[in-house]
C-alpha cells in the first residue's frame, strides 16, 4: 500500500482515539502506527492541539441569574405539569393519576416548601443584601433599563408568574432606573431599581407566603437599610445605602403606590 | 472538563415531584445554557431556548428513566435550537450562519479583510461558522459538553459511526482553517 494511503486510513481514526471511543484492536493499532509513523504522529500532535484549542476557545458558562429566575418560574407555574398526551387506556388513566398525583404535590410543595424556605430566621435578610450588593457590580443591576413604569412591567410578563406593580414615583425624588430578575433565597423575584442622588435602591419583591399584611420593619446591616413588609399578597424587601428617613419615606410611597388602583 | 458518571441519577418512582425535577435536573442549567449560547450564538434567542427546554424537559420528566440527567437535557435543549435556528431561518428575523458566505469568506480573505481582524478568537469563531450546522453540533457536543459518542448520537438521532465521521471532519476542517488564518496573519 503507498504510504499516502496508509496515513489516509489512520487519519481518520485519530479523532476517534483521541477520545478513547475506538474499539480495543483499533486503538491498538493506531497506537502502534503513532509509535513507528513521524508523519501520522505530527498529525496526531495537530489535531490534539485543535482540540485543546477548542477547549480554550469554548469555555463552560453561567447561566446569568436571570435565566435562573426565569427558568424556575418557568418550571414552577402549574402549566408546566405533564400533559397527558397518550392514546392507550391505561396509560392515559396512570399519567392522569400521576398528573393528579402532581398537582396536588406541586400545589403543596408550592405552599409548603415556600414557607419552610422562607424568611424564617436572619438568612432572608441576608440574601437580600446580597442580592443588592451583587446588583451593584457592573452590569448586573438592571435587565430592562427605563425610566418608564409602562416599559418595565411589561417587561416582566411572561418571565414571572406573578406581576410586580412598578409605582412611578420620580416626581418624589425616587426616579425609576430599571428592572430585572433575580434568584434570591431559593426563589425567583423581580427587582425593580430606583435611584435618589448617586444612591441605588433595589426593591425586590414576589408573591409571599399568606396572605397577612405585615406591617414595614426597618433594620440596619454592614451600612445598608433593609426594610421588608408584605401587603396585598407580596413581599418586598428593598435594600440601600441611602439613609434610614430617606429610606422610610421611600417605603410609604411604595406601599401607598401599591395600595392605589 | 469532567464527564459525569453514566447512571450516577438512580432510578425514580414514576411519581416524581417538582423538587424531584428541580434536583436531578436544574443543576443541569449551565451546561444547558452553555450548549444553547454556543449552537446560537444570540444571546436571546439562547436564553429562550433554554427556557423552553426546561418547560419540555418538566413536562416529559414521566419518561425520563433515570439515565445521565444532563445528557438527557442536552438532548431537549439541542431539539430546542434546531427549532429554534429553523424558525429563525423562515422568518428572516436573524442572519442564519451562511455557509457560502462564510466559507466565501475564508476562500477568497483578501488582504484588506484581514486588516479588520482583532485577534486569534476572531479567526476561531470564523472557522466555527464556516462548519455546517450538523458538524458544528457534534463538535460543540464533544468538545464543549464533553458528551460520549453514544450520548451524542442519541441526542442528534444518528448513528455512532455518523457522530465519527463528523467529528474527524469537523475537528480538520477547524485545523485547517486555523492553520490558514494564522499563516495569513503572520
Amino acid at each position: 500500500m503507498p504510504a499516502d494511503a496508509t496515513h489516509l486510513l489512520y487519519a481518520d481514526r485519530l479523532s476517534g482515539f483521541i477520545d478513547g471511543e475506538l474499539d480495543a484492536d483499533s486503538a491498538l493499532d493506531v497506537a502502534a502506527h503513532l509509535a513507528k509513523c513521524d508523519a501520522c504522529s505530527t498529525a496526531y500532535t495537530l489535531l490534539l492541539n485543535t482540540v485543546e484549542l477548542m477547549h480554550q476557545n469554548m469555555p463552560p458558562l453561567r447561566a446569568p441569574n436571570a435565566l435562573r429566575a426565569r427558568v424556575v418560574a418557568a418550571i414552577r407555574t402549574p402549566r408546566a405539569l405533564p400533559r397527558e398526551h397518550t392514546v392507550r387506556a391505561r396509560r392515559s388513566y396512570r399519567t392522569w393519576a400521576a398528573a393528579a398525583v402532581m398537582v396536588v404535590l406541586i400545589g403543596g410543595a408550592y405552599g409548603i416548601g415556600a414557607r419552610v424556605s422562607a424568611p424564617s430566621a436572619a438568612s432572608p435578610a441576608d440574601a437580600m443584601l446580597t442580592a443588592h450588593v451583587r446588583s451593584l457590580q457592573q452590569g448586573h443591576l438592571t435587565d430592562v433599563v427605563s425610566t418608564d413604569q409602562h416599559t418595565v412591567k411589561p417587561w416582566f410578563t411572561g418571565k414571572l408568574d406573578f406581576s410586580p406593580a412598578v409605582p412611578r414615583l420620580e416626581s418624589e425624588g425616587f426616579p425609576l432606573v430599571g428592572g430585572r430578575l433575580d434568584y434570591v433565597a431559593n426563589r425567583p423575584v423581580a427587582a425593580l431599581v430606583y435611584q435618589r442622588r448617586a444612591h441605588v435602591i433595589n426593591v425586590l419583591t414576589y408573591p409571599s407566603d399568606s396572605p397577612a399584611t405585615v406591617a414595614p420593619h426597618l433594620e440596619t446591616r454592614r451600612g445598608y437599610q433593609i426594610a421588608n413588609w408584605s401587603a396585598g399578597g407580596m413581599a418586598y424587601w428593598v435594600v440601600s445605602d441611602l439613609n434610614a428617613d430617606e429610606l422610610r419615606t421611600f417605603c410609604s410611597l411604595m406601599r401607598e403606590a401599591d395600595v392605589a388602583p | 472538563m469532567q464527564s459525569e458518571p453514566v447512571h450516577q441519577t438512580p432510578r425514580l418512582v414514576p411519581e416524581r415531584t417538582r423538587d424531584s425535577f428541580e434536583e436531578v435536573v436544574l443543576p443541569h442549567l449551565d451546561a444547558a445554557y452553555t450548549l444553547a449560547h454556543y449552537l446560537l450564538r444570540d444571546e436571546q434567542a439562547a436564553q429562550d431556548a433554554v427556557q423552553e427546554s426546561f418547560l419540555r424537559a418538566v413536562r416529559h420528566y414521566a419518561g425520563y428513566r433515570g439515565e445521565n440527567a444532563r445528557a438527557w437535557l442536552l438532548t431537549i435543549v439541542r431539539h430546542c435550537c434546531a427549532t429554534a435556528r429553523t424558525r429563525r431561518r423562515r422568518e428572516g428575523s436573524f442572519v442564519e450562519f451562511d455557509e457560502r458566505q462564510h466559507s466565501e469568506h475564508v476562500e477568497s480573505a483578501t488582504p484588506e479583510l484581514h486588516l479588520v481582524r482583532s485577534d486569534a478568537s476572531d479567526a476561531f469563531q470564523r472557522a466555527l461558522d464556516s462548519l455546517s450546522p450538523h458538524d458544528r453540533e457534534v463538535l460543540i457536543l464533544r468538545e464543549v459538553e464533553d458528551l460520549s459518542y453514544e450520548e451524542i448520537a442519541l441526542a442528534i438521532g444518528a448513528p455512532i459511526g455518523t457522530v465519527m465521521s463528523r467529528l474527524s471532519r469537523a475537528r480538520k476542517r477547524m485545523q485547517a482553517l486555523v492553520l490558514r488564518e494564522s499563516r495569513d496573519a503572520s
